[in-house]
C-alpha cells in the first residue's frame, strides 16, 4: 500500500488480462476486461503507464452509473422478449441502443414545441407560464440507503436538488418514493449485513425530512411501498422540481473561463460511490463501501443555492453542473465534453476537509454540497464577493482550454493528462443478452362470500395501502407557501391525495401538478404491463386533480442487467413506455437508472417509478379527493375488468394470480381528457383515482373526511361476467370515482358520455355502504370510523 | 407615513428559508420590503433603524445548532444590541415567525414582560411527540387589545400551518400568570370547533402550556407565534387567516406611532 499522498505509477502496459483484472480488484474498481484492455492499448499507444488517478479517471467515467451501458449499447434479443412490434430488431436480433428505441423515441416523435430541454442537462424542462419553465429532475439513492439510511437518503435529496440547481434553476418542490422489505420481518430472517426494514425505514424518512425541511423546500408528493424482495436492497427515489427563466438558462462557456468549486470541502466521503452503485450489494458491501456513504449538511446546501441564484441573476456564470456520483472527475469531465473544450486544473487549489488525501482521491470524492460554477475571467471577482457574503467557501480550481485533454496538476506535478475524446467515447461496447420465458401464472379459485366488510378493513390496514400520514406530517408541504393542494385532502388533513399542485410564482394562479405512479407487484407478473400501468397511474393521478399538458420522467430500479432474464424485463417495460406514452402523447423528459439492485437474497421485484409533471391554468379550480356534501351523485369513470393479479385482494389472499391490469392508453387518453373538461366547467366536485384496492378502498378513502356514501354494483359497467368482489377490487386502470352535484349531473353526463355511470349517491350517515341490485343484504356495509381506523393503524 | 414610505427588513442567516413568501406579503401590501443577510448589518452596510418594521422570517437558521435560533440570537445581541434597543424603545413593530419566534425569545426580546430580558425568560422546548410536526392547525386570537398585530382579528376560528420539532412553549408559572395578566398572550391552540385544545394533540401539536401559540411583549409590539402566517394569507393556498397580522404591523406604521 502507498502511503504517500503523490499520485503512483499503476504498471499495466506489459500485464496479461489476468493481471490486469487481479489490478482491478485490488483497487476495488468496476472495470470489466475489455474496458481494461482499451485502457492498455490507449496507454501503450501513449508510450506509458497510467497513474492511479487516470485509472480512477475511466473507472469513473465508464461505470454504469455514469454512463448507463445497459440502456445505451448492444442488447441481443431472444424471441418472446417483446410484447408488440413497436421495436425493430437488426438482423441479428440486436437492440443498438434501447434508450433512443423506446424512452426517447416518444418524446422524438410527439416533439412537442413545449419541451425546453429533454435528457441533455441536469434535469429535464418544459414551459411554464410566460418566459418561465419548469426543471424537473428524479434519482436513486438506494445502495448509500441500505449502509446508512439517513445519510443516504439526506443526501440523495440533497443530490437531487443540486441536480436542478445544475440548470440554473430554482428548487420549488421535492418529492419520493421508497421501497422496504416488510416491517414485521423476523430478525431470524435477515440475511447477513442486512439491517431490519423498520430501521431503515424510520432512518430514510428522518433523513428525506431533515434534508428537504432544512433547504425550506416543500415535500409535496411521494409513495412508499414494502415487499420482500427490498428486504436487503431499499429503494430510494428523490426529485425536485424548480423554476428557471428560459434566459437565465446559460450554456456558453468557453476557452479561458474558469472552472470555480464551491460550497462545502472535499474529504473521504463517497469515494467510489459511483462504482458501489454499479454492483451487487453483499454482506461484505458496509466493510468494503462504507466510505462511499456522503454525509450531508443541508445549511451548505442552502448558502449554496442562495450564492448561485444570485450569480444567475446578475448574468454573471458561463455554465453551471453539480458535483454529484463522480465527483469533480465526473462534473470537469462532462463540462470539457459538452463544451468541445479541454481544461487543466491544479488539484491543490481544491479546499479540503482535513489533511491526508491522495490526489485521485480528492478527484473522485463524492463530498457533498459542492458546485462547479464557470466563470468568464472578468466576472470572478463579482462571483467571489457574492458566494463569500453567503458564508460560501469559492476557489477558482482550473481554467478551460482550446486543446482537448483533460491535464491535472498537483504540486507543480502534471500527474494525468488524457484524451477527453477518448474518455467519453472509447468505452468498449458492452453487449448484453435479453430473455423472456412467460411464467406461467394461475387465477386463483376464491370462495364467494356474501359480505366483503372483513377484506376491506384488511386491504386498507395494508401497509402498501394504508395511511401514511405520520409521514407526510414529518414533511414541511407548505413552505414557500406555493402548495395549492398538499399530499393530504380534507379539513381534518387526513385523506389520501393523488397529485400536489404547487404555484411556484406566487402571483400567478397556474399551478405544476405533481403526481407518480408505480406497482412493482404487477412487475413479478409482468414488466411489460407494470410498466403501462405505473405510467396510467401517474398520468390519472394527475388527471385526478385537474393536471394536463403532461410530461414524464421514467426511474428504473432493478436486479443485476447482466442476468438475461433480468434484462428481458428492462427491454419489455422499456418497450411497454414506448407503446403506452405515445398514446397518451406525454414525453419523456428525463430518467434515470439505477440497475445492480440484487443481493445474495436474488434482485428486488422490477421497479419502474414515472413521475408526471403536468399544469393546472387556474390553481383555483383544484379538485380533491374527499366527497364534500350528502346527496351529491356518484360516477365510476371507465370500465371495470377481470384484472386482479397483483391486486391486495389477492394479496391478502396469500395469491398473485395471472390476470395483471393493462393500460388501454388509446381510450384512456379521451376519458381524461374529458374529465378535464368536466372540471374546468366546475362540474365534479371531488374526484379520486382506482389504484391499490380498486373501487371499494377509493370509495372508503373519500368518505375519510366523514361524508358517506352508498353504491350499487350493478351499475357499474364492466367486462364478461364479474363476481362481486371482482368488481369490489378489480385493478384496472384509467378508473376514476367523481362526485358530481345534482344540478350539474346533467352536463357531466353530456361530456363524460358512456365513460361514466352513475353508481350511486354521498350520504349525510357517516357509513360506506355497497349492494348489488336487488340482492337484500349488503356486500358491504361499515361505519367510516371503522374503516378509517384500521387504514390509519396500518403502519405501527 | 405613506405605505410606500414604510421600509421592512426580512432578515436572514444561513438556514432561514421563510424569507421569500414573507417578502412577497410585505410588498403585496404596498410596502417596501427587501430580504437582508445579517451580514449586510454586522459590517454596517445597512442600519437596523433605516427600518420602520423588522422581521425574523422562519427556517432553521444556523441548522439549529445548539438550541433552535441560538446562534443567530447571540450574533444579534453581541454585534447589534444598541440598534434593537433603540429600535425596540422605538416601538416599531416587530415579527417573529417559527423559527424567528425562537429567535426572540433566545434574545431576550420576548416574553418582554419588562423590556428586553438579559437572561433567557421561556423557551421553545422540543416538541412533546418528539417529532417535527407540519401540519395546518387551528387557532384564536386571545388578544384583548394590547397586541398591535391582532387588532381588529375575528374572533372566530383561524387556520394556519405549522411546521416545527421545536414549538413546545415552556415558561414558569408565574411568568405565565404575568403574561395572561399583562394580555401577552397573542394565539392559543383550539380543536376544530373552537373550543380551548387543553393540550390534546394534535389541537396542540407540540405540547406547549396554556394551549400558547404566539405572545406579543408587554406594549404589544413584538409578536412571536409558531403558526405561518404568511403561508395562510391567500385564498389560493386554503387560507387567509394570517394576512391581518402584516396588514396591522403596516397599517401601524402607517398611522404613526
Amino acid at each position: 500500500m502507498n502511503y504517500s499522498n503523490e499520485a503512483i505509477e499503476i504498471k499495466m502496459l506489459d500485464k496479461k488480462p489476468d493481471d490486469l483484472i487481479k489490478i482491478n480488484n485490488e483497487r476495488n474498481l468496476a472495470l470489466n476486461k475489455d474496458e481494461l484492455i482499451e485502457i492498455q492499448k490507449y496507454f501503450s499507444k501513449m508510450q506509458r503507464n497510467p497513474t492511479d488517478l487516470e485509472i480512477e479517471i475511466f473507472n469513473q467515467s465508464w461505470s454504469e452509473h455514469c454512463i448507463h451501458k445497459t440502456f445505451r449499447h448492444d442488447i441481443f434479443v431472444e424471441d418472446g422478449v417483446l410484447e408488440t412490434d413497436s421495436i425493430k430488431l437488426d438482423e441479428e436480433n440486436k437492440i443498438s441502443n434501447l434508450l433512443k428505441q423506446t424512452i426517447v423515441r416518444v418524446t422524438k416523435e410527439l416533439n412537442h414545441e413545449w419541451c425546453f430541454g429533454v435528457f441533455e442537462d441536469n434535469a429535464g424542462m418544459v414551459d411554464f407560464v410566460d418566459d418561465y419553465v419548469i426543471a424537473v429532475k428524479v434519482e436513486t439513492h438506494n445502495h448509500p440507503s441500505a449502509l446508512e439510511p439517513f445519510g443516504g437518503a439526506a443526501t440523495g435529496v440533497g443530490g437531487c436538488i443540486r441536480d436542478i440547481l445544475g440548470v440554473w434553476a430554482e428548487p420549488f418542490a421535492n418529492t419520493n418514493v421508497l421501497c422496504f422489505g416488510n416491517l414485521d420481518s423476523s430478525y431470524d430472517d435477515l440475511p447477513a449485513g442486512t439491517k431490519h426494514p423498520n430501521y431503515l425505514f424510520k432512518g430514510v424518512v428522518r433523513g428525506i425530512g431533515d434534508y428537504g425541511n432544512k433547504m425550506g423546500i416543500p415535500t409535496v408528493n411521494g409513495a412508499i411501498y414494502f415487499d420482500k424482495s427490498y428486504t436487503s436492497n431499499p429503494l430510494v427515489f428523490c426529485g425536485c422540481f424548480g423554476l428557471l427563466e428560459k434566459s437565465k438558462y446559460v450554456r456558453k462557456a468557453k476557452s479561458g473561463d474558469y472552472l470555480v468549486l464551491v460550497g462545502g470541502r472535499t474529504g473521504k466521503d463517497g469515494i467510489h460511490g459511483v462504482s458501489f452503485a454499479s454492483a451487487d450489494l453483499s454482506s461484505e458491501s458496509e466493510e468494503i463501501n462504507g466510505s462511499a456513504v456522503q454525509i450531508g449538511d443541508p445549511i451548505e446546501e442552502e448558502k449554496v443555492m442562495r450564492g448561485i441564484m444570485e450569480v444567475s441573476a446578475q448574468n454573471l456564470g458561463s455554465g453551471i453542473t453539480d458535483l454529484g456520483g463522480g465527483g469533480l472527475s465526473s462534473a470537469v469531465g462532462e463540462m470539457c465534453s459538452n463544451y468541445n473544450l479541454g481544461t487543466i486544473v491544479d488539484l491543490d487549489k481544491v479546499p479540503l476537509k482535513y489533511k491526508g488525501l491522495k490526489p485521485w482521491e480528492i478527484w473522485i470524492s463524492e463530498s457533498q454540497e459542492r458546485m462547479l460554477v464557470l466563470v468568464p475571467k472578468e466576472n470572478y471577482e463579482k462571483v467571489k464577493q457574492i458566494f463569500e457574503s453567503e458564508d460560501v467557501e469559492v476557489e477558482k480550481i482550473g481554467e478551460f482550454i482550446d486543446e482537448k485533454n483533460l491535464i491535472l496538476k498537483y504540486h507543480d506535478e502534471e500527474i494525468t493528462n488524457l484524451d477527453i475524446d477518448f474518455l467519453f467515447n472509447g468505452v468498449p461496447k458492452t453487449y448484453k443478452k435479453a430473455t423472456w420465458e412467460k411464467k406461467e401464472f394461475k387465477e386463483p379459485l376464491i370462495d364467494e362470500s356474501k359480505n366483503y366488510n372483513e377484506d376491506l378493513i384488511k386491504i386498507l390496514s395494508c401497509p402498501n395501502v394504508a395511511s401514511k400520514e405520520k409521514v407526510i406530517h414529518s414533511y414541511d408541504s407548505t413552505v414557500r407557501a406555493g402548495t395549492a393542494l398538499g399530499p393530504l385532502h380534507g379539513e381534518k388533513e387526513d385523506a389520501p391525495g393523488d397529485a400536489s399542485i404547487v404555484r411556484p410564482l406566487l402571483n400567478k394562479q397556474k399551478g405544476a401538478v405533481i403526481s407518480c405512479g408505480f406497482n412493482p407487484e404487477y412487475g413479478k407478473i409482468d414488466p411489460y404491463h407494470m410498466a403501462s400501468s405505473a405510467i396510467d397511474e401517474a398520468i390519472r393521478n394527475n388527471t385526478a386533480v385537474g393536471g394536463r399538458r403532461i410530461a414524464l420522467l421514467d426511474n428504473y430500479s432493478w436486479g443485476n442487467p447482466e442476468i438475461p432474464e433480468n434484462l428481458g424485463g428492462i427491454v419489455r417495460a422499456s418497450q411497454a413506455c414506448y407503446d403506452t406514452a405515445i398514446e397518451f402523447k406525454t414525453p419523456f423528459i428525463s430518467g434515470k437508472d439505477s440497475l445492480y439492485n440484487q443481493s445474495e437474497d436474488g434482485p428486488i421485484c422490477p421497479t419502474l417509478v414515472i413521475t408526471a409533471i403536468g399544469l393546472i391554468p387556474e390553481i383555483d379550480k383544484k379538485v380533491s379527493m374527499n366527497f364534500k356534501k350528502p346527496d351529491n351523485n356518484i360516477y365510476l369513470i371507465s370500465k371495470t375488468y377481470n384484472e386482479l393479479g397483483g391486486s391486495h385482494f389477492y394479496k391478502i389472499k396469500g395469491h398473485l394470480g395471472a390476470n395483471v391490469p393493462k393500460a388501454r392508453p388509446k381510450e384512456a387518453k379521451k376519458i381524461f381528457d374529458s374529465l378535464i373538461d368536466a372540471m374546468d366547467s366546475n362540474l365534479v366536485s371531488s374526484c379520486h383515482d382506482l389504484s391499490e384496492g380498486g373501487l371499494a378502498v377509493a370509495l372508503s378513502e373519500m368518505c375519510f373526511d366523514g361524508i358517506g356514501a352508498e353504491i350499487d354494483l350493478s351499475k357499474v359497467k364492466y367486462e364478461g361476467e364479474l363476481k362481486d368482489y371482482q368488481i369490489l377490487f378489480s385493478e384496472s386502470n384509467s378508473r376514476f370515482l367523481v362526485e358530481v352535484s345534482k344540478e350539474n349531473a346533467k352536463s357531466f353526463e353530456q361530456i363524460m358520455g358512456e365513460h361514466a355511470s352513475l353508481i350511486g349517491q354521498t350520504k349525510k350517515e357517516e357509513k360506506v355502504i355497497i349492494k348489488r341490485g336487488e340482492k337484500e343484504e349488503n356486500i358491504i356495509d361499515e361505519d367510516i370510523d371503522e374503516l378509517k381506523t384500521s387504514w390509519q393503524e396500518g403502519i405501527k | 407615513m405613506e405605505r410606500n414610505e414604510i421600509k421592512v427588513c426580512i432578515l436572514r442567516e444561513p438556514g432561514t428559508n421563510c424569507d421569500r413568501e414573507t417578502n412577497y406579503i410585505f410588498n403585496k401590501l404596498g410596502a417596501d420590503s427587501r430580504v437582508i443577510h445579517l451580514n449586510k448589518f454586522l459590517s454596517k452596510e445597512e442600519r437596523l433603524n433605516d427600518f420602520h418594521i423588522l422581521v425574523f422570517p422562519g427556517g432553521f437558521s444556523n441548522s439549529d445548532h445548539i438550541r433552535s435560533g441560538v446562534v443567530f440570537a447571540k450574533k444579534l445581541m453581541k454585534e447589534l444590541f444598541a440598534d434593537v434597543e433603540e429600535f425596540v424603545n422605538a416601538k416599531k413593530p416587530i415579527i417573529g415567525i417559527c423559527n424567528g419566534f425562537q429567535i426572540l425569545v433566545e434574545a431576550g426580546l420576548l416574553p418582554g414582560i419588562d423590556g428586553i430580558s438579559k437572561t433567557q425568560q421561556a423557551a421553545l422546548a422540543t416538541n412533546e411527540k418528539l417529532t417535527f410536526e407540519s401540519r395546518k392547525v387551528n387557532l384564536i386570537n386571545a388578544n384583548r387589545g394590547k397586541c398591535i398585530f391582532t387588532k381588529d382579528m375575528p374572533f372566530d376560528v383561524l387556520k394556519m400551518p405549522i411546521a416545527h420539532g421545536e414549538g413546545n412553549f415552556k415558561i414558569s408559572e408565574e411568568l405565565l400568570m404575568k403574561l395572561i395578566e399583562n394580555d401577552q398572550i397573542a394565539f392559543m391552540y383550539v380543536d376544530d370547533k373552537g373550543r380551548p385544545a387543553n393540550g390534546k394533540y394534535p389541537f396542540n401539536p407540540n405540547g406547549s402550556v396554556y394551549d400558547i401559540a404566539g405572545i406579543c411583549n408587554s406594549t404589544g409590539t413584538i409578536l412571536g407565534m409558531m403558526p405561518h402566517p404568511e403561508r395562510a394569507s391567500d385564498v389560493s393556498v386554503g387560507s387567509t387567516s394570517g394576512l391581518a397580522i402584516f396588514e396591522n404591523a403596516v397599517k401601524y406604521v402607517e398611522k404613526g406611532f
